[in-house]
């Protein structure tokens, strides 16, 4: 160390600076190190399944019965794998949650942020954030002790064949859970669209409403939809719900009545008991795994990138 | 077409009369009477009486939270939207109260148009900001009608050349000052008697102001506007009557050649000589 008038007061400074440094980097290469970790063996696994099983069948195979016999002289010795009835499945669960969450969802966020009064809302807000909190297990028993058999019973009252683990009894409660996602990202778009646009439809004579239909939501779509991508993710990967209130058996339908297992549902099953590690049964939940976080992913970078997108535009 | 509930305005100038010289009309368009505002209590304007004529510019000067803008926004009720304002007193526009029991504020905003501080064109197409208005208070039913509406509009602010070509482009893409004047035109298209302006250049560059100021010039001959300002220069440059508010009174108002060269009050004087502000 030099001896001038610029040098260190303390010469530990500079090592402390850098032991800092490097501390804080570890921990976020630790988290790092651990997601390719993670990313990598589903793809090496699955890499694997697709060795037994080709990758045209497991992508448009309508098949699904993933049960494989124990000893190989047993009948039935290998099993099918087709995810599409999976796809569709969980397609259909989505939608069904979608089109009860999207509404209630932007409405809410709509009075929220328009109409209501600066008290009620610091009320309302936190009560629908708390809907968010509710784990999802619970979503799930009440899905399947409540809502199922009350649709069930309601439908057999009308005359409809209503199946007790439908895809409307899990997508109803599932939307629900989605409401308070799509209502809070709605409402951070919605006030994020400036007041001086309020201001000019109302100075030309707009009434409120036709200030919120005409200006406020048009600039705040492109937003909302990315909210809607985001919740669709969710949707896609949410399996506690889905594993107690949709069914088990791989049906190829659209009918929201009918019983349908999701992709979430399968890899739990796949998975849960005693198992082989190298069966194609087992390798199979990592491919739906991978073909999961891939779908999810891609919503996930788009969604918030056309959050992020709409926020710049206003800043 | 046009279906005014508030009775017409009394002057019977014809336009070209009236550019020939600076008359004024002895009716007043808007009377303000013991005008009183607060905003949640704290009081931003005091008893403040004020003509203004018609057809002519009104410009409002004085420091910054001197009031002038709160006056502006109680003419057209925009006060009305800000939680906890409060206006008593007495506006009328052309002899009916603006803040009578049966006023259709709806109404009200179609006979005055308010031009802001920051351009806010509509995220929309610079076709359908200025159809905007002619829209929502159903004055055109066909394609046709609209068209024009907008042509003319667009052209009396001064922006029909510039934008012709590209009606259907983004608003937002234009530049500044022609985003105010795409304001202007939409204000206009709704066929207003009174513009109200809060200060319209503040945004802007100082071409893109003197284009403005232009077209205020012209406007006047058919509208009544009224204007806030920050620069005394572009009180002096536009208006032909000035008031100046000073902590939420109005001091004086007369001809804005009164008020800059001989004004009666002494703040006045210290303000348009620079001394306080």
């Amino acid at each position: 160390m030099t001896t001038s008038s610029l040098s260190s007061r303390h010469p530990n400074q500079l090592l402390v600076e850098r032991l800092i440094r490097t501390i804080l980097f570890s921990c976020s290469a630790v988290a790092i190190f651990i997601t390719i970790g993670i990313v990598a063996s589903l793809i090496f696994e699955a890499m694997r399944f697709f060795q037994s099983v080709s990758i045209f069948e497991f992508l448009f195979g309508t098949e699904w019965s993933p049960q494989t016999a124990l000893r190989a002289d047993q009948v039935g010795a290998s099993g099918r794998f087709g995810a599409v009835p999976l796809f569709v499945g969980t397609a259909l669960i989505s939608t069904v949650a979608l089109c009860v969450s999207a509404p209630l969802g932007i409405f809410s966020a709509i009075y929220l942020s328009e109409y209501a009064s600066d008290t009620l809302r610091s009320y309302v807000k936190p009560l629908l954030e708390i809907l968010a909190g509710i784990p999802t297990v619970v979503y799930g028993f009440f899905a399947a002790i409540v809502i199922a058999p009350a649709l069930s019973d309601f439908g057999s009252r009308i005359g409809l064949e209503v199946a007790y683990e439908s895809a409307l009894a899990a997508g109803l409660v599932m939307g629900v859970m989605i409401i308070p996602l799509i209502s809070s990202i709605s409402d951070d778009i919605i006030t994020a669209v400036p007041d001086s646009l309020r201001e000019g439809s109302r100075g030309l004579g707009a009434t409120k409403s036709e200030t919120i239909r005409r200006v406020v939501l048009p600039a705040a779509l492109p937003g909302i939809a990315g909210g809607i991508l985001l919740a669709i993710s969710r949707a896609v990967g949410e399996t506690m719900i889905v594993v107690m209130a949709a069914g088990l058996a791989a049906n190829l339908t659209f009918n929201p009545l009918n019983a349908v297992t999701t992709v979430t549902v399968q890899i739990v099953v796949l998975l849960t008991g005693d198992q082989e590690f190298d069966s194609s049964k087992t390798l199979a939940a990592f491919a739906l795994g991978l073909a999961l976080f891939c779908v999810t992913m891609v919503l996930n970078v788009i969604g918030s990138q056309i959050v992020k997108k709409f926020r710049e535009q206003y800043d | 077409m046009i279906d005014k509930t508030l009775v017409q305005p009394p002057t019977v100038l014809s336009s070209s009369e009236d550019s020939t010289s600076d008359v004024i009309d002895l009716v007043p368009k808007i009377r303000a009477s013991d005008v009183n505002v607060s905003y949640s209590g704290n009081q931003a304007i005091k008893n403040v009486n004020l003509d203004i004529k018609s057809k002519a510019v009104t410009a409002l000067i004085g420091p910054s939270g001197c009031g002038k803008t709160t006056f502006l926004r109680c003419i057209n009720r925009m006060n009305d939207l800000i939680e906890g304002c409060e206006v008593t007193g007495n506006i009328t526009l052309d002899n009916e109260d603006v803040y009578g029991a049966d006023v259709d504020v709806v109404v009200l905003r179609r006979r005055i148009g308010m031009v802001f501080q920051k351009p806010n064109p509509f995220p929309k197409s610079i076709y359908e900001n200025v159809a905007y208005g002619p829209r929502i208070h159903g004055q055109a039913a066909k394609g046709d009608e609209l068209d024009e509406i907008v042509e003319r509009s667009l052209i009396r602010a001064g922006l029909w050349d510039e934008v012709k070509n590209r009606l259907e482009a983004p608003a937002t893409g234009l530049s500044g000052g022609q985003q105010q004047r795409l304001c202007i035109a939409r204000a206009i298209a709704v066929e207003p008697d009174v513009i109200l302006m809060d200060e319209p250049c503040s945004a802007l560059d100082p071409i893109a102001t003197a284009r403005i100021e232009e077209l205020i010039d012209d406007l006047r001959t058919k509208y009544t506007i009224v204007i806030v300002t920050h620069s005394m220069q572009q009180a002096a440059r536009v208006s032909q009557r000035t008031a100046f508010f000073h902590l939420g009174e109005l001091v004086e108002e007369n001809e804005a050649k009164v008020i800059f060269t001989n004004p009666s009050d002494e703040r006045t004087r210290a303000y348009v000589t620079g001394s306080i502000g």
